[in-house]
């Protein structure tokens, strides 16, 4: 199949589906017309949960809440206006927006197994409140929904034709979401939630912004199915079932998908429908119970992923059988691409763009970092080196947000931020690297690159992550970092050492004053290393502001000035290259006596 | 027994899911050769219905099922329906709205079945009145007499018992009324589970009693799943009440009578919904213990009604047991159906609606009529367990025993 005729296929299938579904009432058939009204409330509710649970990695149990928020505030304002449930049915979403809101904000420090006991708990929690509130939504007796005025012939277009209107709006928006930055910041925050924060991504706005999105039209959609059913129980409102069967449709059809959770509906509900019906009889409810036992345990074990992603990957198998992966292409040694253009930021009078003061951290009795006292000079290569166990990632963390300080001082850029939580920090202009690489696995290479932010704007969030400014910028990055031609390979299909280009691209899509690199070279080829030694050459040439910790002696007596000696969590010692390794204190603690500097492999990338 | 809904409508997960396409497409075949179109002349007449026969209330729907197959077999043995043979469609609902839903519009527009039978309790049958009526079908329930589906002034509805929770009081508060001044309970304590059906009643007891002069010293409403009744018994005992009114849907009735034994406390006079008609009840809480407890019944296989006897016996050699309410109801729900299609002699569900509008149906709960909502005009039974038996105590015309006992005997442990 060609591109454009892929292409065509993605837009076509779609648009003549809902053609499809739209001609479906017009055969008259009322049973079909019940059974799709059921199909879309599942696919939308499956849709919604999979913007939670699917991208943003935050599994909730009680998603069905929302179907009967939105269910009850329409029943509600529909009796107290006397006006049709249809005109209120926004509010529903409203109002589910604003408990989804309400539980992000609750749940901000919340996650796994934790978060799902807290979703299951809103549910019963809501379904409680309103058995209760008796007053306003008549309690454990229901509530009772206008019925519909419009004549017998016209049977249930009107609420076929609202859920189908939603359900397309529903996938337009998990499709939306999926295409923007905000998309890929959610991806980034199931597969490494602290990682994200750390290049930019305000994790608690973006899981806001998730939660509310996927409960905004569930809740429209429970508004018009609480006016379909025409009577609203506390019980069947807030039902965990139907919450469980959203669940399975998603992961049946692919979780994280656009597609998926709307497949598994369309083949979840039809399906029960069967049983129910046509195989059952009167002995259908003991038939339903080994289907859907059946049923679950057929996903878990031959579709973990689900359908869609499955035939995606069996797909783009068979057509790149044969072909070789660029992956395993030798890097060679290649000219530099031209230094990308840093974007300039306001610079105060001080020449020391980090310092640290009199900085401990404590673990327990373990004192990791003790009085630790040093500056990184602007426009610097630092180096941070010791023995192992001297502190070095400790102060990485300590700098970076990932721990708070236990005493002492951090200043960067004239301002104290050792308050400051790990998204400021970066958004202040700190970039760090890991020891081990940390990238998204579910994300592209360009898109591990793109969904970093320098600084938060909300109207940043819309944009496209695969097209546009932000996607040339990564492309850019990475082109300089020489991996031009890895833009769409998975993050986990490259090598360790290519890992690390690509996340020193992704460090500078920040935009940083300071990039931290933690063990740049350690564990890759010598080639890479030289790669890596040009590259940190060439932005500082730039004006870059380096700290780097790294073994390799060599690599960073020859690169960087002035070095700065950790051991035991204390400076033992700062100062030049030549000074350092000359040092007796530090012969004795960290580079050993025999100690020279190997001028043919530090020159090498001279 | 259930004279308005029925049961707790506490749900069981649904079922509701699949596997084995081809299997199911196989049984989908022989499922259609079932269906015949309305109003076609002759042929089966098809009546469909679906029953929450599996989830949370499948022990009690298997009776009513019973019933309705009971009365569908009479019929046929006594020549059909219109000179026609009858059968059953029956769907399973698991006791879920949505399924009960998409069943009887599945019954209507894909089976095309020509006439409805009812579903059980209020929770489903709210939403399910509403396809019918939408769709110009005569619906007769054998259960489901919360206020709100009345509300809705339904043409086609038709509710199968002499009487909802509305007048589940009457008979009681009648009594109470009769007797002279000094001998009426002074204070009564209401307590009642959070139910529909439970709680609206013990309120309609408060309210006509305190017409009467029975001051309530104690009011209370607890959770379904309220296992414990030691603090409500204790609180109860402190404002030591001549009569206690509970709204018990089933174990709650039993619980409370023990809790009162552990702190020890007899009201003079105890009134309990549902529960003391249980076939389990005489055994949970202690024959002796029985002894004087007062309820209401929709319906009860003692009643001299015209017809009861033989359906009791017809029941008792069919399915070697004593109907329940819901067998009794659904029964009920079938001879109002038959009568109805009998006397407009086709089809014709908005005749049939009219008909049973303009008339008085006989039955096994006696004889039924219908307000324009499908609301019965009728009363339901006072009961009272007497030596070890249920016995009917009002009205006059249906009693099994002449006698009410208005003091209890304490309890024995």
């Amino acid at each position: 199949m060609t591109a454009r005729n892929r292409r065509l296929l993605r837009r076509g299938a779609p648009a003549l589906g809902v053609l499809l579904l739209a001609l479906v009432p017009l055969t008259g058939d009322i049973y079909y017309q019940n059974m799709l009204i059921m199909t879309f409330v599942l696919a939308v509710l499956a849709s919604g949960w999979n913007t939670m649970a699917g991208y943003t990695g935050y599994v909730s149990l009680g998603h069905s809440a929302f179907i009967g928020i939105g269910a009850y505030t329409a029943g509600v304002a529909s009796a107290h206006w006397g006006v049709s449930p249809f005109l209120v049915a926004p509010l529903g979403g409203v109002a589910a927006a604003l408990v989804a809101l309400l539980l992000s904000v609750v749940t901000r420090r919340t996650r796994g197994p934790a978060f799902v006991i807290v979703t299951f708990a809103l549910l019963e929690l809501l379904g409680l409140t309103v058995r209760n509130w008796t007053s306003v939504t008549g309690g454990s007796k229901g509530l009772l929904m206008p019925l519909p005025t419009w004549g017998v012939d016209i049977q249930d277009w009107p609420f076929y034709y609202t859920l189908l209107g939603l359900l397309v709006l529903a996938v337009a928006l998990a499709a939306g979401i999926a295409r923007t930055k905000l998309g890929i910041g959610l991806v980034a925050i199931r597969d490494d939630e602290d990682k994200a924060a750390g290049i930019g991504i305000s994790t608690p706005a973006y899981k806001s912004l998730a939660f509310m999105a996927s409960a905004v039209l569930v809740g429209v959609a429970g508004a018009v199915y609480g006016y379909y059913v025409s009577f609203l129980d506390p019980g069947a409102m807030f039902d965990i079932v139907l919450s469980v069967e959203a669940v399975l449709a998603a992961l049946m059809g692919g979780r994280g998908t656009v597609w998926g959770p709307v497949l598994g509906a369309f083949i979840l509900e039809p399906l029960s429908e069967v049983t129910n019906s046509h195989l059952g009889g009167s002995d259908a409810g003991a038939l339903r119970l080994v289907f859907f036992g059946g049923l679950l345990l057929a996903v878990t074990l031959l579709l973990p992923r689900g359908i869609l992603p499955q035939a995606a990957e069996w797909l783009r198998r068979r057509r790149t059988r044969g072909a070789t992966s660029p992956v395993g292409r030798r890097l060679a040694d290649a000219e530099l691409p031209a230094t990308p253009v840093m974007r300039p930021r306001a610079q105060t009078e001080d020449t020391a763009l980090l310092r640290l003061t009199g900085v401990s951290r404590r673990f327990g009795g373990l004192v990791a970092v003790d009085d630790c006292g040093f500056e990184v000079t602007r426009g610097s290569i630092t180096a941070l080196i010791g023995p192992n166990g001297s502190g070095k990632t400790t102060v990485f963390n300590l700098v970076d947000g990932t721990y708070p300080v236990t005493a002492g001082r951090i200043d960067f850029d004239g301002r104290r931020i050792d308050q400051l939580g790990p998204t400021r920090r970066t958004f202040a202009g700190i970039g760090r690297t890991y020891q081990l690489p940390r990238l998204f696995p579910s994300l592209t290479v360009l898109q591990n690159v793109a969904a970093a932010c320098g600084e938060f704007r909300p109207g940043n969030l819309l944009r496209s992550a695969v097209s546009g400014a932000e996607a040339a910028r990564a492309t850019e990055l990475l082109e300089f970092v020489g991996l031009g031609d890895y833009l769409t390979a998975r993050a986990t299909d490259l090598s360790y050492g290519q890992r690390k280009l690509v996340e020193l691209a992704q460090v500078l899509m920040l935009e940083p004053q300071l990039i931290l690199l933690d063990e740049p070279c350690a564990g890759i080829n010598p080639t890479l290393i030289r790669r890596m030694a040009a590259l940190i050459q060439a932005l500082n040439r730039a004006g870059q502001t380096f700290l780097i910790v790294e073994h390799d002696m060599n690599f960073v007596l020859s690169l960087s000035d002035p070095v700065v000696v950790l051991s035991r969590g204390t400076v033992i010692a700062h100062g030049a290259p030549d000074d350092i390794s000359a040092d007796e204190q530090v012969r004795e603690a960290y580079l050993g006596a025999d100690f020279a500097l190997d001028a043919a492999t530090a020159g090498g990338t001279a | 027994m259930r004279p308005t809904a029925h049961a707790p409508l506490r749900r069981r997960p649904r079922l509701a899911l699949c596997l084995g396409v081809p299997l199911l497409l196989a049984a989908a075949g022989c499922g259609a050769s079932s269906t015949s179109h309305a109003g076609s002349g002759s042929g089966t007449i098809t009546i469909g219905m679906s029953l929450p026969l599996s989830g949370a209330v499948a022990d009690n729907s298997k009776s009513g099922y019973q019933g309705y197959q009971l009365w569908a077999d009479q019929l046929n043995a006594h020549g059909g329906l219109l000179g026609r043979k009858v059968k059953l469609v029956v769907l399973d609902d698991g006791f879920t709205q949505s399924t009960a839903i998409s069943d009887y519009n599945k019954l209507i527009g894909q089976q095309h079945v020509d006439l409805l039978l009812g579903t059980f309790s209020s929770f489903l049958n709210l939403p399910v009145a509403e396809v019918a009526e939408r769709n110009k079908y005569v619906y007769i329930e054998p259960s489901g007499g919360a206020d709100s589906i009345f509300a809705r002034n339904f043409n086609y509805l038709f509710f199968a018992q002499p009487a909802t929770t509305q007048n589940l009081p009457d008979q009681f508060v009648a009594q109470i009324a009769a007797l002279p001044a000094a001998q009426r309970p002074r204070t009564a304590a209401f307590v009642t589970q959070d139910d529909p059906n439970t709680s609206e009643a013990t309120k309609l007891f408060k309210d006509q009693l305190a017409k009467l002069g029975v001051k309530s010293v104690y009011d209370s409403t607890y959770a379904p799943d309220t296992s414990n009744f030691d603090a409500i018994a204790n609180a109860i005992k402190q404002a030591a009440p001549d009569l206690v009114v509970q709204g018990a849907l089933a174990e709650d009735g039993v619980s409370l009578i023990r809790s009162f034994q552990k702190v020890g406390f007899t009201p003079k006079t105890l009134f309990q919904t549902n529960s003391p008609s249980d076939t389990s009840y005489p055994d949970a809480v202690g024959t002796r213990n029985t002894e004087g407890v007062l309820t209401a019944l929709a319906y009860s296989p003692d009643a001299p009604t015209p017809g009861n006897g033989a359906f009791v016996s017809a029941y008792k050699a069919k399915y070697s047991t004593v109907p329940s309410d819901d067998a009794a109801n659904s029964y009920t729900a079938g001879q109002v159906l038959a009568a109805a299609v009998t006397a407009v002699g086709r089809l014709d569900q908005s005749a049939i609606a009219d008909w049973l509008h303009k008339n008085t149906v006989s039955t096994i709960v006696g004889p039924l009529s219908w307000d324009a909502a499908g609301k019965p005009k009728g009363s339901l039974l006072l009961a009272q367990w007497q030596n070890g038996k249920l016995q009917i105590v009002a009205p006059a015309a249906e009693a099994t025993s002449k006698q009410i006992e208005w003091a209890k005997p304490g309890w024995s442990q």
